[in-house]
């Protein structure tokens, strides 16, 4: 090593002595122009939908003050929203001290605002009823790496790497779309799109086994899928009851209760097939399914309490679950009897009906099959297994269902 | 590899298929499913609503006559999900409407298909029918063979 003499050192120091304000403002000039750069990447990201949330690497206040207004243009030119948070939620999907004592941009299209400030209240209510452990605080992360729009890997490894022990439970938070209002997705399997408004599990499995059978290749999707339905009307003329349709003489359908925009008389059934968009909800204890048909909202009860036969029956049931590994198992009871039709054979499940519903997500946790059976031993010789798929839709919300009544007046 | 007009008609015809339907949105309940009319009118009001979105249309008979007619769609919550909105078909506007007449013979229809004046065609929902086409295609070529 080339040693200079304590002259040449003392003058060297000097002058960078003379030197440094200019280096510091280069240094803060560039560090300005990487986090617009930054900025302005990530408003775009969220302007063309990429992210539902973007975030601003975290700045001192002071270092903010000076960022803050050329961000706002920024924004402004995506057409986005921007939102100085001076305390960042902390959550185990990062460090606990990433934003620590500085301020952080939120990038993003309303109504993402509000839906961060709820997941955030959510968490200091949890932390302060001291419920703020296990599941519950995994769910928050989950929540908000949603919001970031980021895929389920990436979340499970960002927990992971926070020293997270992951419970074996899947979150199906969040909205999730089915065939008949997402078409055009190109996840959809060839047999999710012919089950859209839900189908029987054998029947779907069946098309999906004539699909991928190479030998079929040159038969037409068409032919496949009426041999699908007359395997299907097959299976189940075989498994309802004969004396079964005969209750159904008396029905009218003028009375049909949707014409009144009343709910009663539309099933669990329906409610599970009807193709509006659903929200799931985790928490410690239980699952909220929330439904855009009818605003009807579930509880489906995870704190071990058991069937409740004395309770009122109501359209959607009285629902206990647990998981099964990695499936979510909800058993119904104390369901009004409503009208269900299968392959156009119309009849009312008995007050005994029982529902087992199935919710199994994918690894990466963007599809959800949902599968449901009917037990109901009076019409019924044999369970029947429903099924449909969903995918999730990162940055969608429930809409309200707003109905008006048909009143024959033209 | 499937033609994508088959796909098409593939998709007509699925949703009778399916074979959870109700009472409830049950266009067999109260329309001839199995028959197909064509009226022409002119819009009089549109309510993209819950159960079924509706057209209220004046239909001009070959005597001058002006019937009131309604024609039901699907639910405003599939329809606005797949694009459409409030003023999808406004007041005064010409339609041709196709579909199902009503079992009770009055003046409705449980709409298929409706064109425009500028022979715009809306189906359930899917305004631009080309790109639909072409998704459909892509979606067969590569959902044939289940990965799961």
């Amino acid at each position: 090593m080339k040693h200079f003499s304590p002259s040449v050192t003392r003058a060297a120091t000097i002058l960078l002595a003379l030197l440094s304000p200019q280096l510091i403002l280069a240094q803060d000039s560039e560090l300005r122009s990487y986090r617009l750069g930054g900025i302005a990447s990530w408003s775009e990201a969220v302007s063309v939908g990429v992210k539902e949330l973007a975030l601003s690497a975290p700045a001192t206040p002071e270092e903010m003050d000076a960022l803050i207004g050329e961000a706002e243009k920024i924004a402004t030119r995506f057409g986005i929203s921007v939102y100085r948070e001076t305390d960042l939620i902390v959550t185990d999907l990062f460090a606990a001290d990433v934003a620590e004592g500085k301020h952080v941009l939120l990038l993003y299209r309303p109504p993402t605002l509000a839906k961060y400030r709820a997941l955030k209240q959510e968490k200091a209510k949890l932390v302060e009823s001291e419920q703020y452990s296990g599941a519950a605080r995994e769910d928050i992360a989950r929540r908000f790496g949603r919001l970031l729009s980021y895929p389920e890997p990436i979340i499970d490894q960002k927990l992971k790497a926070n020293g997270v022990e992951q419970s074996q439970r899947p979150t199906f938070s969040g909205v999730w779309k089915s065939p008949g209002i997402a078409l055009d997705d190109k996840d959809w399997l060839i047999a999710d799109l012919a089950c859209r408004n839900g189908c029987s599990l054998v029947s779907y499995e069946y098309l999906n086994d004539l699909l991928a059978d190479p030998a079929n290749d040159d038969i037409s999707i068409v032919d496949l899928y009426n041999d699908t339905q007359a395997f299907n009307r097959n299976y189940v003329a075989n498994l309802i009851r004969p004396n079964v349709l005969q209750s159904m003489a008396g029905y009218d359908a003028a009375n049909d209760a949707a014409l009144d925009c009343t709910p009663a008389g539309d099933g669990l059934t329906h409610q599970l097939t009807a193709p509006p968009a659903i929200e799931f909800e985790h928490n410690v204890d239980r699952v909220t399914i929330k439904y855009e048909y009818w605003n009807a909202v579930r509880t489906i009860y995870l704190d071990g309490r058991g069937l409740a036969p004395d309770a009122e029956p109501t359209r959607l049931g009285h629902s206990v679950g647990r998981f099964d590994d990695r499936v979510l198992v909800v058993d119904t009871t104390n369901l009004i009897p409503s009208q269900i039709s299968l392959i156009g054979n119309k009849f009312y499940l008995s007050e005994d009906a029982r529902f087992i519903e199935r919710y199994r997500m994918s690894e990466d946790g963007m599809r959800l099959d949902i599968e449901w059976t009917v037990i109901d031993p009076v019409n019924l010789r044999g369970p029947y297994t429903g099924f449909m798929a969903w995918l999730r839709a990162p940055g969608w919300e429930l809409h309200e269902w707003r109905c008006e009544a048909i009143t024959g007046e033209f | 590899m499937k033609d994508s007009k088959e796909y098409l008609w593939l998709l007509a015809v699925l949703l009778p298929l399916s074979e959870v339907a109700l009472t409830h949105h049950n266009a067999a309940s109260h329309y001839l499913v199995d028959q197909k009319i064509t009226v022409e009118g002119v819009v009089t009001r549109f309510r993209l609503i819950n159960p079924h979105a509706r057209i209220y249309f004046d239909v001009t008979t070959e005597d001058g006559d002006v019937q009131k007619w309604l024609g039901e769609g699907n639910a405003s919550s599939v329809l606005r999900r797949l694009g459409w909105t409030d003023g999808q078909l406004k007041p005064g506007e010409k339609i041709t409407i196709t579909g199902s007449p009503a079992r009770d013979g009055s003046h409705k229809i449980d709409w298929e298909r409706i064109v425009l004046a500028d022979g715009t065609e809306l189906r359930g929902g899917n305004t631009k029918a080309g790109e639909r086409e072409q998704q459909l295609r892509d979606l067969d070529k590569r959902s044939r063979r289940p990965n799961r």
